[in-house]
């Protein structure tokens, strides 16, 4: 598939990761749409680049919410060629805090909201989404960001749990709808250097994790954008986990 | 491609047990999935299309025969 006049709905597109896809794809002469939780991003991203982006605003890892802008989208004459579940969380917990006076266990709230923001909403709008495709008979691409955390990374129960969940729906959606024309595949970054990742380690940090990458740096939003481009145009790619690594394994 | 070919090759039944009256719920190869893909397959050999209702209003083989024959197909 061509990127260059492509509909591209982009989860979670107002800042980072997401951000980078949304602006890359514009400049790409794609019809880029965003579904993003915050109001504010939404005004700026309409301004911003070809001023052709369409977004609004909607919290993924609520169905309600999905099924009535996806009908609002559709509505507008709007068919999506490809899906990039990008919107999520990132979240650090122990499973026990022995040093912990009150509860020691994971607590169960963050568990529920990192499973509704990070698995729930990649089921919620890639439902729908392939829906319409089928109902257009058009070919199309789901693409969903995943982690190198879903492998298992300490610390990361809820976060790591949800990414493997990205996983395995990747695999049973390729499989189950490949027949279909519809292509899947996930893309799982390793550290990246996005604001927040500075902001979640110190300089010592930092250096200590270069020297466990291979390619001893940090990887950039472009090397994302590329994945994504890459699974978009290879129309004989399906079903595949991306690591977009450096070589790092956790 | 004909309706019998279609069936044979999405769902493995021959053409001698296709009755009008033999139910998609039947057919041991038959699910949801299935069921979308030889709607497709349709599609695509009498270069027509079904609407969402229609799809799921087809339980029969009688009910496909006369689906395919209200779109304008001669079979």
């Amino acid at each position: 598939m061509n990127i260059t006049g492509a509909t591209i709905l982009v989860t979670g597109g107002g800042r980072g990761i997401g951000r980078h896809i949304v602006e890359r794809l514009d400049s790409d002469s794609a019809q880029v749409c965003v579904l993003e939780v915050d109001e504010a991003a939404c005004v700026e991203l309409r301004r911003s680049g070809s001023g052709n982006i369409r977004a609004w605003a909607c919290d993924v890892s609520d169905p309600d919410a999905v099924d009535a802008v996806l009908r609002e989208i559709t509505g507008a004459g709007v068919a999506i060629d490809v899906l990039i579940n990008n919107a999520g969380i990132i979240h650090s917990e122990s499973l026990v805090n022995m040093l912990s006076r009150t509860d020691r266990v994971h607590a169960r709230d963050t568990w529920r909201r990192v499973m509704a923001m990070d698995l729930d909403s990649v089921f919620f709008v890639t439902s729908r989404v392939v829906e319409e495709m089928l109902l257009k008979r058009r070919k199309g691409v789901v693409i969903s960001i995943s982690s190198i955390a879903a492998g298992g990374n300490a610390g990361q129960s809820a976060y790591s749990a949800a990414k493997a969940g990205v996983n395995a729906l990747t695999k049973t959606w390729a499989k189950e709808l490949g027949g279909m024309g519809l292509r899947f595949a996930a893309i799982a970054p390793g550290f990246i250097d996005t604001p927040s990742t500075r902001a979640a380690l110190c300089e010592t940090a930092l250096a200590g994790l270069q020297q466990k990458i291979p390619l001893r740096r940090l990887g950039d939003m472009e090397s994302i954008f590329l994945a994504a481009r890459h699974i978009i145009e290879n129309d004989y790619l399906t079903g595949t986990v991306l690591e977009i690594d450096g070589g790092m394994v956790i | 491609m004909s309706l019998e070919t279609v069936f044979l090759e999405v769902l493995s039944v021959p053409k001698a047990q296709l009755s009008d009256s033999l139910s998609l719920k039947d057919i041991p190869s038959w699910d949801s999935m299935a069921h979308m893909m030889l709607i497709i397959r349709l599609e695509e050999s009498f270069q027509m299309q079904f609407s969402g209702d229609e799809i799921a209003d087809l339980i029969t083989v009688g009910d496909i025969r006369s689906g395919l024959r209200r779109h304008g197909i001669t079979l």
